[in-house]
């Protein structure tokens, strides 16, 4: 008896259901409206790591403008001094770098809400110096021993370009201020490379690493200047 | 959440995984390359002719080869000088025999990579000598120590 009155029960709830679907209305007549306009930021990471370290390690500007309800274009530009340690090897690289793309947003905001996730598209290049500080050669036999050299050797007038892919979360926690996080996916198109040495690390593309692939990330804090509503 | 920002977490997930990767270390077997010496007949300077009761040290260090039979040898040039001064002993019971082989060489330093940095590469001149006790005498057949697929030096006693 009980088990016949549950089974009714779900036919009624499925029933109500698709009576649902029927009803609702073909067009909504209260409008969505968004805020387009110029977003500019400023990555946070650099002088937090700059604050740990002690010592400079450069800055990022951030800014997009919103181009349709989805697609805004993006660009960064940035500098950076960053001192390299590797196994054998001392070097130090700075620069100055622009990154120029788009992003796509594929969250669906409520009413009123501006957060996105985003998949973004970049170009970028930079243009550098790298110094390398001292290096050493290893005597495998251990006969003669390891020798370290530190030639102080500046490479000046390098460049390098790259494409990437980028991942991101824009939150809106205040009225037009963002605070946005991201992942970037990079790859190296060429570069033009030191004499007896090679790049490894190239500002805005970072350590560059085996197949020439590279990874980065910032934390921003951003602020809408607003111009019209659509 | 549409199906468009899943995908995306997804994708961005997979990026991640396959992008970490594990530290680039030094593979390579040979850095810093080896003078290679080969021992020839003094009266065919054509056919290898091993040596006996070989002992061989660079002059001030360790033995590096003790008691050996060969004909080929590899000998490690120092790095840190234009010079290099090898003792090329044979000695048993009934003999003992003591030359003297000098290497004078130009260094260059050369890139290898990231993880392995740099090597020595060597050039041997011409002004190098061996003392002729055991030894017959010696050719440069390959000045350029760059690595160590061919002999540099042959000698024949």
């Amino acid at each position: 008896m009980s088990k016949f009155i549950i089974n009714i029960i779900f036919i009624f709830v499925f029933t109500y259901g698709f009576a649902q679907d029927t009803i609702l209305p073909a067009n909504d007549s209260i409008k969505k409206e968004q805020k387009f306009g110029f977003r500019i930021g400023l990555d946070l990471s650099r002088p937090i790591v700059q604050l740990i370290q002690k010592q400079e390690v450069g800055f990022e500007i951030t800014g997009d403008y919103r181009l349709a309800k989805n697609w805004y274009a993006a660009a960064e530009i940035g500098y950076a001094s960053e001192p390299g340690k590797e196994d054998f090897i001392t070097y130090h690289t700075n620069g100055s770098y622009a990154k120029l793309g788009f992003n796509y947003n594929t969250y669906e905001n409520w009413t009123g809400l501006n957060n996105e996730v985003y998949v973004g598209l970049r170009y970028g290049f930079s243009t550098f110096n790298q110094q390398l500080i001292s290096y050493t050669t290893t005597d495998l036999d251990h006969y003669f021993g390891d020798q370290t050299y530190t030639p102080n050797l500046k490479y000046t007038g390098l460049n390098g370009h790259w494409a990437e892919l980028n991942v991101g979360l824009k939150v809106e926690v205040m009225k037009n201020l963002f605070l946005t996080t991201s992942i970037q996916f990079k790859k190296l198109i060429s570069s033009k490379q030191p004499d007896n040495f090679s790049n490894l690390y190239i500002p805005g593309f970072n350590k560059v690493l085996l197949n020439n692939n590279g990874f980065g990330f910032n934390y921003t804090v951003a602020y809408l200047i607003p111009f019209y509503k659509k | 959440m549409n199906k468009f920002s899943l995908i995306t977490i997804v994708i961005s997930f997979f990026a991640i995984i396959i992008s970490c990767e594990v530290d680039d270390i030094c593979t390579e077997k040979v850095l810093t390359p080896k003078l290679i010496l080969t021992f020839y007949d003094k009266n065919d300077h054509n056919e290898l002719l091993k040596v006996p009761y070989l002992y061989i040290w660079a002059e001030g260090k360790d033995t590096l080869y003790k008691n050996v039979n060969s004909d080929s040898i590899s000998l490690p040039l120092n790095a840190n000088a234009d010079v290099t001064k090898y003792i090329l002993s044979q000695n048993n019971d009934t003999i003992n025999y003591i030359d003297t082989l000098i290497i004078d060489y130009t260094r260059s330093n050369i890139f290898v990579s990231r993880s392995c940095g740099y090597k020595t590469n060597f050039t041997i001149q011409n002004t190098s000598s061996l003392t002729h006790h055991w030894a017959n005498g010696f050719e440069l057949i390959h000045q350029q120590v760059e690595n160590e697929n061919q002999a540099n030096v042959k000698i024949y006693h």
